[in-house]
């Protein structure tokens, strides 16, 4: 894996003195963790800032790693894009324990990277991002005619549903039909 | 951006963070969609109080409101206090011949937007009229269930002479309101018969009556009315009591003869009439000094003095704008008792008021519930 380790500029990595709850509470090192998506491009994280995931804060709480260990074994999401777990790496160092705000405007405003971030923020598990994200999707049919919707949404019509329904039941048949074939012949 | 490849719970949020209005007009979208709006948002669909049709009998404009329980109640306390947040949809008469059309339980319908883009509005063409109310009313069924209240409400009848056929839609699960003045075109009986007997039996009747006016037919479906409200404060009008068949009854007249009162509350006793009445108040401005005597008259009985009767109210039926309204609450010593199933009705009187709230308990029952 090319382990580039990245602190962008708007997800500089959480730096210690600049973790609001480390002004009050005493002073604990933070610890960090590795993260990468499709383009293996490494982000270094705070655990305070993934406490937003659900899904990688249940992974990290028990693993006790060290620094090098962590860094040894950054978490791999395979299924994200980069710019996209870049995004959501950004969004969770700037909301680091903080309260989120009741909006978000700065989300993408392009469908295909809302769609993308949709789909890794309820994968990661990050119910606020979650939240703003379903927000804004829903947003884009506001006033519009349900032929409208239907091109932004890409919903098919009543007459594509009930093709492709004829066709997964037809592909259906013939799978229950390849196997009943393939276990009359293994019983021969 | 393809709705259908997020998980079922993305999309779910997605509706929920949408209005009524647009999820309308998603559900217009295919029967698919439809069914995922009607699948997902059962929950957040139980908090709409009522869909209400205002139609407009002058241009023939129907708004179309819904009243969600989880907006505050002081928004509903006037009809006037109904704002384009709460509206649905318009349905207005077609003046221009363009189309957008969109299937509605089977039936094409042309639609636009208002312009701030809102809320949608569908037109229709006079002919087709029936039709297109039909199709929207069922497409509402289809998305919305039929648990909540779908009331058709056609408030301040008066002397528009021209308008006077009522049009009211045969619409499924559709309670129908009416505020009517007795004055003008409708002073004339046979106009008063010919409107009701062309319209459904009425959930709501709201009468203010201007003139004296002839004998009603005591089988008019205007008696059939669930609840009734008439207010003739100047005129001393007819018994309107006598046939009323319904169940919640409010008179605020000039005068009521004292036999009237005595002759409802033995034929109540009796069994004979009122068997679905639940609460009948009457206030009576002038020659009310009977009515401190009429207990004795009604044959009453009385819980015990020293100890605390219970309190009839119910959810008040006659005001269609006051959706959380109780009857005024009785609690009385004084009641009586029906003899054909030991029914109690409670019985209050004030200065100028008689109440009379009946329980759905038999006399033991009710006696239990004494303190």
């Amino acid at each position: 894996m090319s382990s580039t380790e990245q602190g962008t500029s708007s997800a500089a990595p959480a730096e210690p003195t600049t973790a609001p709850e480390s002004a009050a509470a005493p002073e604990v090192p933070e610890s960090f963790y590795y993260v990468h998506g499709k383009d293996k491009v490494v982000h270094k994280v705070s655990a305070g800032a993934l406490q937003h995931s659900a899904l990688i804060h249940g992974m990290i709480s028990n693993l006790g790693y060290t620094e090098e260990q962590a860094k040894a074994n950054p978490f791999p999401f395979e299924n994200i894009d980069g710019d996209i777990l870049q995004m959501v790496v950004d969004w969770c160092n700037q909301h680091k324990g903080k309260p989120t705000p009741p909006e978000d405007t700065n989300l993408p405003k392009q469908k295909e990277k809302l769609f993308d971030l949709v789909l890794a923020v309820n994968y990661l598990e990050i119910k606020e991002l979650l939240t703003y994200c379903c927000k804004q999707v829903a947003m884009m049919v506001k006033g519009k005619s349900p032929e409208e919707i239907r091109e932004i949404w890409m919903i098919p019509t009543d007459a594509e549903d009930e093709a492709a329904e004829k066709e997964a039941k037809k592909r259906a048949g013939k799978e229950a039909a390849g196997e009943t074939a393939a276990a009359a012949g293994d019983a021969k | 951006m393809i709705l259908s490849k997020y998980p079922n719970l993305v999309q779910k949020e997605i509706l929920d963070h949408m209005k009524y209005p647009d999820l309308l007009l998603l559900s217009f979208v295919s029967k698919n969609m439809k069914k995922l709006i009607t699948a997902s948002q059962k929950k957040r669909f139980k908090s709409i109080r009522s869909i209400e049709y205002e139609y407009d009998r002058v241009d023939g404009t129907c708004v179309v409101y819904f009243l969600d329980e989880n907006k505050p109640l002081t928004k509903y306390h006037k009809r006037s206090s109904k704002t384009d947040d709460d509206m649905l949809m318009r349905i207005v008469k077609l003046e221009e011949d363009e189309n957008d059309n969109f299937q509605a339980n089977g039936k094409m319908i042309d639609f636009r937007f208002s312009d701030d883009y809102k809320y949608p509005t569908a037109c229709y063409v006079e002919c087709d009229k029936e039709n297109v109310f039909q199709s929207i009313h069922n497409h509402f069924l289809d998305v919305f269930g039929n648990a909540i209240e779908y009331n058709w409400e056609s408030p301040g009848w008066r002397n528009s002479e021209e308008f006077f056929i009522p049009f009211i839609p045969k619409l499924k699960n559709v309670s129908f309101c009416i505020s009517m003045y007795l004055d003008g075109h409708f002073s004339d009986v046979r106009h008063f018969e010919n409107f009701f007997s062309l319209s459904p039996v009425a959930k709501t009747i709201q009468l203010h009556v201007k003139r004296r006016m002839g004998p009603f037919n005591p089988d008019s479906k205007f008696y059939q009315a669930e609840a009734i409200h008439i207010a003739t404060p100047l005129i001393h009008s007819r018994d309107f009591l006598r046939h009323f068949q319904g169940r919640q009854f409010s008179l605020n007249c000039n005068r009521y003869e004292k036999s009237n009162l005595i002759d409802f509350v033995n034929r109540w006793k009796s069994g004979e009439a009122f068997q679905n009445l639940e609460y009948a108040q009457i206030r009576i401005i002038y020659n009310n000094r009977y009515l401190h005597r009429i207990f004795n008259e009604i044959g009453v009985k009385y819980i015990d003095a020293n100890r605390q009767p219970p309190t009839h109210a119910l959810r008040f039926g006659f005001d269609w704008c006051y959706k959380n309204r109780t009857t005024h609450p009785i609690t009385s010593h004084a009641y009586v008792v029906r003899e054909t199933d030991n029914r109690v009705a409670s019985v209050q009187i004030s200065v100028i008021s008689f109440l009379f709230g009946v329980w759905d308990k038999t006399e033991e029952e009710f006696l239990e519930m004494v303190e």
